[in-house]
């Protein structure tokens, strides 16, 4: 009987060189593209604009949620205590930007209203925060 | 006398703890990163503008009716004939101030997205206020239509009957000049001749 040798082939590991590549580069893409978001304390769904320039956002956030929550710089207030809350953070610099964070269901006569009072308070720049489509 | 070495086999570093901890970087910023950038829009109110003393031009005015219907100067116009209005008057003047007045029950985003067709238009300075919709303007009816046009004509009979008749003699009277094009264009050729 003649017997056939038979070609056994070695058992060679997944070479995990590849994937290492990938994965690095994600994280690296993940790293630059994204931006780490900040905690924020009441989820606001800004208005749409294709408008407006991406700035900073300014050094006093007043935010108001979508049930007329009102917070400045991440304390909760009440609409009452907003002019003495913005008056005594305008006391250093006057001229600091307030940006308000608006949800975009909200009324706008609340908003309004709201811009009046820091306006009264003396807040002179004034700007709504926005998202792009 | 010889001694056996122990040598020690190569073994290649393994690479399973350092695949672990790059996932759970992934996966965390994965989780925690945003591609939301927030921008923001300089407002004024009505407020502000009193101290500049800018005297003369009164600002443009948009209405934000409650309805969903925005007016132009008290005119209803769709979103894009408001863009090419502005345009035009920007073309005059361009630093025209713009006032966005918002009615009853609109929302922000409503709101927001009037005022980003006043700045993509090019408007540098807009101020926002309230408004009651007490003066919102009143559709145009037929009846209204009909009454403004007899009213139009009675004022276009009394016009008519103000104006003096010449008599025959005072045309007569008048400087005699050439003005029809007829006339201008016989003398052009007759000076070229």
């Amino acid at each position: 009987m003649i017997e056939i040798e038979r070609t056994v082939k070695p058992v060679r590991e997944i070479s995990l060189i590849p994937l290492i590549n990938v994965v690095f580069l994600l994280l690296i893409f993940f790293l630059v593209a994204g931006t780490l978001d900040r905690f924020e304390v009441l989820r606001v769904d800004p208005p749409v604009a294709t408008a407006g320039d991406e700035v900073n956002q300014g050094p006093i956030v007043v935010v108001l949620g979508r049930y007329e929550e009102m917070l400045v710089d991440d304390s909760l207030i009440s609409p009452a205590e907003l002019g003495a809350e913005i008056k005594k953070r305008l006391k250093v610099r006057p001229d600091r930007m307030i940006t308000v964070k608006a949800d975009a269901r909200m009324k706008a006569d609340r908003l309004i209203e709201v811009l009046d009072d820091i306006n009264e308070a003396g807040g002179k720049t004034l700007t709504i925060a926005t998202q792009r489509p | 006398m010889y001694f056996a070495r122990n040598e020690r086999r190569t073994r290649p570093i393994p690479l399973t703890p350092l695949i672990d901890v790059v996932f759970l970087l992934i996966v965390f910023f994965m989780l925690s990163t945003t591609f939301i950038r927030i921008q923001a829009m300089e407002l004024g109110l009505p407020g502000n503008a009193e101290g500049k003393g800018v005297a003369g031009a009164s600002p443009l005015l948009i209405d934000v009716a409650g309805n969903g219907g925005v007016y132009w100067q008290r005119e209803l116009v769709l979103p894009t004939t408001l863009r090419m209005r502005l345009e035009t008057e920007l073309k005059r003047d361009p630093n025209r101030k713009v006032l966005v007045r918002s009615g009853k029950g609109i929302t922000v985003q409503k709101l927001v997205s009037v005022l980003d067709i006043v700045y993509l238009a090019g408007v540098k300075d807009v101020a926002v206020d309230k408004w009651d919709e007490g003066d919102l303007p009143v559709p145009v009816t037929p009846e209204a239509m009909e009454k403004e046009d007899k009213a139009l004509g009675k004022a276009i009979e009394q016009e008519e009957e103000n104006t003096p008749v010449l008599k025959q003699e005072e045309i007569d009277a008048l400087p005699k000049g050439r003005f029809t094009p007829q006339e201008q264009f016989e003398d052009m050729i007759e000076g070229l001749e």
